[in-house]
């Protein structure tokens, strides 16, 4: 075997301190694709990535099978960044033509890059009702809608709009005396291409999105998407050419907000709360959407047995991993979900919402895995006071 | 040969035993009818070749080695003038030259001739190919030619790419050459691109039945299972009534034309065959659900017969309906005017005299295209009516009765059915032409008195008094068999409603569903001598089948990647030809599985596969996406 | 390497603007038309590409995006009429996929001329290079695609 470490893998293999890596196996151990059977071992590639054998790790099935979901490190005594290891590496194998086989043929790939090359005109805000106050160009907040329209024309078959989640954020905002700068010239963030190793388009994308919100003059930004935030947060830093606005998850900011929410008596409700990947373990936004749940007149949060940072992934960002293993990941979590009793299962992500819709498409399965699910925004718009 | 100079060979026969007539020397006819003939002349031929069945005949060749990084041969064919008129040959096997993975490029004078496929043999040996681009004409006929060859050496034929620079760029670009030599170009680079993401397929195997089912007993039943009887192969045909012959038993017909030979003479001397060559009858006996597919069929038969019936082979010969007029022509109200059925029932009951409600009527009128040629109805033409019309005012007429028959166009394209209409005139039948759109009117009280019809030529309203109407009724799709069928089968039924046919000069008997075969009026109106040749036809067909003791499986179809299903159910739910089913592979753990013996390779399911777990031989995501990338990457670099 | 030029230069190449064009088209109807259009010898516009599949039940959303990804002016998706898919409804499933595709082309700010389903027969030869010849005067007059960068660039 070849053991000659090419520079990058090295570099890659630092910056994710894989050398700390004193092969305990906690990571393959809790990692949620090999509990399902699915072969995927987070030690074996960290080991992989120490010995820096490239063909041996950009062509492992493995590198794109991890939901990068940071299970693995949050458990890691060695403090091990499998998630940032996994980013580069895809990079790399990117780099070398190496690419994940996307679902849906790589329609939604196409999107994005589509987007990167911009020079269109998106017609991006027709979902905007006339009770929305929005702006187009300036103001101290930018509200950043991701792409929910995309995904409710992707997914006509469904049955649930992200949108609502987008408008009921904006309503939220009305209501808080902000009118939210809503750009046309949003574009997709990147997220999922840049975690495909797709980088150069990432890169654009971020170009032009932090240049549009700085061009706004906004102070904060106000993000619904976990994985947006995400890249708002981390991975955009580097592209700021002015200090950054303060970036905010809508569960943040209406959480700092709450005083001056008023909300209605409701049906009693018991609702369990899923944890985006993004949002909770890798920024830690745990708190904000439970204060909010709890504000929540009639509201009773039933948490499921893994929650917090122990929460398990929707098992499908990035579009790139969708399989066998990601579908027994999501009917086991709908079925925890199911058995806390709770009516609805509350998310602070499109994508858990699409994934799980996804799977509760199941023909065998879909009374022992059906729950209707709300995404937190749409909960707090329709408990506002009138 | 007949009096017309033409062959006179009814059904393919000729006077002299092991002599076939087939195809326009028996008389003029289209095409599909010509096809369905010639594979009717064939089943009869093989008759006296029992014993000689088709056998498959395959001397094993070594495989060539395919693997490694692609090494692509291509091969830019001259067509004669057809490609080389127009585009520049060198230029296009130079340009190829310079794509990626290419190791040889050559030019051709006519790459499917003898002298071509050498060429690519020796290409293929010389410069150890493992893909092989062929820039020439249309892969819809010559890529069999093609894979065939190298077939025969061993090379995969499932990695052969077909570039189509002819039908598709010399013939349609020809006074454009810079444009068409630059598409040409594109379409090589697409197509190099594609080579390079081929795979080799293997045609798999199943093991077939040698039985046959045949549905309907009418006489194309009839005709089908005696000619698959006789030679050897078992045959089971079902009947739902309690009597063989459909439409020629008693009391449906009297005579046949043109040669007015009795319907029950025929239909003995065809049920005589029948039961000699040992075929199975089960009458009183329904199909109740077919599973299955070619070689493997599995039939529920209900009735007077029950049983789980396997086959190879099915046989549809459930035949047509006749149209209903209902309240058309006064046909409720005056019991005076009948259909041409209803006639040739009291024909066969009296030939000499016939009676409405105790009275000979001494007047007759003969109302054309009822229910044919009629949009609302049926837009297509029945083909039977206007002879058997003609028959039946030929009867009537001898009976004494004035004859007057309305037509929109006489079309009497069957063998002697032209001499038939000229003896009629002869006769002193009168014909009219009804007007393009519009109908004729019958009037009366309390029965039917006078037909009325504007004449063209004239230009005024002519007026007939009649003692009897007769609706010659057009076909209609038998129901409810139609239907079921198609929905237990899924053999397409056409516009018009009726099963409908492969492809009508390339397949005018055969249906997407492999080893399922039309014969007779199930297909679409025809007579009893074209029923009677299709049926033949139908029987050959599936003779080829059944001769063979495995089926081969077409490789190129779509396949579940297990790991990658989610199972959702998506593709179950959509192929027509329920191919993917889900399997519990573990508790709670649904996967999708393909029958690659019932897929047909359209691909659907793979473009609705939310996970990317079905992959579609032959066209996967990867090949057409290295066509599009390929198409837009205009520089070239190995 | 560009197209030698030794050939007469075509009466229209040198003013008007030519777009680029993909179709894809069924393996048995579309297909099938624009050979039969070969056979015929009936001529027309030559700046589209062709990429053939078994169905049009088999093209999916990626494809097309794919090809207007890459920069393509306009494409076009052809298959059997309805009623005479050589696998029974596979056309009607890919209209149901060509909807979905429309709609996000239309969020992503493409003209929605530049989109185009046909239903074509083996036997429409005419109507195949009539639909050709009508969506390149289509997509001509909408000019180059935006996303149409000249050197195919991903």
């Amino acid at each position: 075997m070849k053991t000659t470490s090419t520079p990058e893998i090295a570099e890659i293999a630092d910056k994710a301190r894989a050398w700390a890596c004193y092969d305990c196996g906690k990571c393959t151990a809790t990692c949620p694709i090999a509990r399902v059977g699915g072969a995927l071992s987070p030690r074996r590639q960290v080991l992989a990535a120490n010995l820096g054998h490239r063909e041996d790790i950009i062509t492992n099935n493995a590198l794109f099978a991890c939901l990068t979901c940071g299970l693995c490190s949050s458990r890691c005594p060695a403090g091990v960044v499998y998630c940032e290891l996994v980013l580069n590496l895809r990079q790399l194998a990117f780099h070398d033509g190496v690419e994940p086989e996307c679902p849906h043929g790589g329609a939604l790939q196409s999107m994005m890059r589509m987007m990167a090359k911009g020079k269109t005109k998106q017609d991006r805000l027709s979902w905007l009702t006339k009770d929305l106050k929005v702006q187009h160009k300036k103001g101290d907040v930018f509200y950043w809608t991701g792409c929910t329209m995309y995904y409710d024309a992707f997914f006509p078959d469904f049955n649930i709009t992200t949108l609502d989640a987008t408008r009921a954020a904006i309503r939220v905002l009305n209501r808080l005396g902000v009118t939210p700068v809503v750009s046309p010239d949003e574009r997709c963030c990147g997220h999922d291409l840049l975690w495909n190793g797709d980088r150069a388009n990432f890169e654009l994308l971020a170009r032009h999105n932090v240049k549009l919100v700085e061009s706004s003059g906004a102070k904060t930004l106000v993000i619904s998407c976990a994985e947006c935030l995400r890249t708002w947060n981390i991975d955009y830093q580097p592209f700021f050419e002015t200090s950054p606005p303060k970036i905010m998850h809508i569960t943040e900011f209406m959480q700092e907000n709450l005083d001056n929410l008023k909300f209605k008596a409701n049906k009693e409700h018991t609702v369990t709360y899923q944890d985006p990947c993004r949002l909770g373990r890798h920024l830690g936004i745990f708190d904000p959407p439970r204060a909010i749940l709890e504000a929540l007149p009639d509201i009773t949060l039933a948490e499921m047995p893994r929650s917090g940072k122990n929460s398990i992934c929707c098992a499908g960002g990035t579009w790139s991993n969708c399989d066998r293993y990601a579908k027994h990941i999501q009917v086991d979590r709908l079925r925890e979900a199911k058995s806390t009793g709770a009516e609805f299962l509350v998310t602070s992500c499109p994508k858990c919402q699409i994934h799980f819709a996804c799977a509760m498409k199941d023909p065998n399965l879909h009374e022992e895995i059906e729950i209707p699910m709300r995404d937190i925004a749409t909960l707090v718009a329709d408990a506002l006071a009138d | 040969m007949g009096p017309e100079g033409i062959a006179e060979a009814p059904a393919g026969e000729s006077t002299r035993d092991g002599i076939f007539v087939c195809g326009s020397a028996v008389g003029p006819q289209i095409i599909p009818d010509c096809v369905a003939q010639a594979s009717a002349v064939a089943a009869r031929a093989q008759l006296f070749l029992t014993g000689h069945r088709v056998e498959k005949h395959e001397e094993p060749v070594e495989l060539l080695d395919v693997t490694g990084k692609p090494r692509i041969g291509i091969l830019v064919c001259h067509c004669g003038i057809n490609i080389a008129g127009v585009l520049d040959i060198d230029d296009l096997v130079q340009y190829a030259t310079a794509l990626p993975d290419v190791v040889a490029a050559a030019g051709s004078t006519f790459a499917c001739s003898t002298t071509g496929q050498d060429e690519l043999v020796e290409l293929i040996r010389e410069h150890n190919l493992n893909r092989l681009v062929i820039a020439a004409c249309t892969p819809r006929t010559h890529e069999p030619i093609f894979r065939e060859t190298c077939t025969h050496i061993g090379f995969n034929p499932y990695l052969i790419e077909m570039v189509n620079i002819r039908d598709q760029c010399s013939w349609v670009h020809t006074g454009q050459p810079v444009e068409a030599q630059e598409k040409a170009r594109t379409l090589i680079r697409m197509g190099v691109a594609r080579a390079r993401q081929l795979e080799p397929l293997f045609e798999g195997e199943v093991p077939m039945m040698h039985s046959a089912l045949v549905i309907g007993g009418g006489i194309a039943g009839i005709q089908a299972a005696t000619d698959l009887a006789v030679q050897g192969f078992p045959v089971t045909l079902v009947e739902k009534e309690g009597q063989l012959g459909g439409r020629l038993a008693k009391p449906h017909l009297k005579y046949l034309y043109p040669n007015m030979r009795p319907a029950t003479e025929v239909l003995e001397a065809k049920l005589k065959l029948l039961e000699e060559s040992g075929a199975r009858v089960l009458l009183n006996t329904d199909v109740e659900s077919i599973t299955g597919y070619v070689g493997n069929f599995e039939a529920n038969l209900t009735g007077e017969t029950e049983e789980l019936l396997q086959v190879g082979a099915i046989i549809l010969a459930v035949g047509a309906d006749l149209y209903d007029p209902e309240e058309e022509y006064g046909y409720s109200k005056f019991p005076n005017v009948i259909t041409s059925q209803e006639l040739e029932t009291m024909l066969v009951e009296d030939d000499k005299n016939v009676e409405i409600a105790g009275s000979r009527p001494r007047s007759a009128s003969f109302v054309l295209c009822v229910g044919s040629r009629d949009p609302e109805h049926f837009p297509g033409c029945s083909r039977y009516c206007c002879p058997t019309a003609i028959k039946q005012a030929i009867l009537l007429r001898r009976m004494g009765m004035d004859i007057t028959i309305f037509y929109r166009d006489i079309r009497t394209i069957s063998t002697g059915a032209e001499e038939m209409y000229r003896e009629a005139r002869g006769l002193g039948v009168l014909f009219i032409r009804i007007p393009e759109g519009d109908k004729v009117q019958v009037s009366g009280t309390d029965h039917a008195e006078s037909v009325r019809c504007f004449d063209d030529l004239l230009g005024r309203h002519l007026e007939v008094p009649t003692d009897l109407v007769v609706l010659s009724v057009g076909m209609q799709p038998k129901q409810p068999e139609t239907s079921k069928f198609h929905d237990i089968l899924k053999v397409s039924v056409g516009l018009d409603g009726f099963f409908m046919e492969l492809h009508p000069e390339l397949g005018p008997v055969e249906t997407p569903v492999e080893g399922v075969l039309l014969a007779g009026t199930a297909q679409g109106p025809k007579d009893i001598v074209d029923t009677v040749a299709q049926a033949s036809a139908a029987a050959a067909k599936a003779s080829i089948f059944l001769a063979h003791d495995t089926v081969s499986l077409n490789p190129a179809v779509s396949e579940v990647i297990e790991e990658k299903c989610r199972g959702c159910g998506t593709c179950a739910e959509i192929c027509e030809f329920h191919a993917p089913a889900l399997v519990e592979i573990e508790p709670g753990t649904f996967v999708a599985r393909i029958n690659a013996s019932l897929c047909k390779g359209c691909g659907t399911c793979t473009s609705w596969c939310p996970s990317g777990a079905i992959v579609s031989k032959h066209f996967t995501d990867r090949q057409v996406h290295a066509m599009i990338d390929a198409l837009f990457t205009t520089e070239t670099s190995k | 390497m560009t197209p030698t030029k030794t050939k007469r230069k075509a009466k229209s190449g040198s003013t008007k603007w030519n777009p680029n064009i993909v179709v894809f088209a069924c393996n048995w109807c579309s297909y099938a038309g624009a050979d039969t259009a070969g056979v015929s010898r009936i001529q027309h516009e030559p700046h589209f590409r062709m990429i053939r599949v078994m169905c049009s039940g088999r093209i999916q959303p990626g494809f097309v995006l794919k090809a207007f990804e890459r920069g393509a002016d306009g494409v076009l998706v052809s298959g059997c009429h309805i009623g005479d898919c050589h696998y029974i409804f596979g056309n009607e499933r890919a209209l149901e996929q060509f909807e979905k595709t429309k709609n996000m082309v239309r969020l992503l700010g493409l003209e929605e001329g530049r989109l185009r389903l046909e239903w074509i027969s083996a036997a429409e030869g005419a109507r195949f290079a009539e639909v050709i010849n009508d969506f390149t005067a289509q997509v001509r007059k909408l000019g180059p695609s935006p996303l149409n960068t000249g050197n195919g660039e991903r």
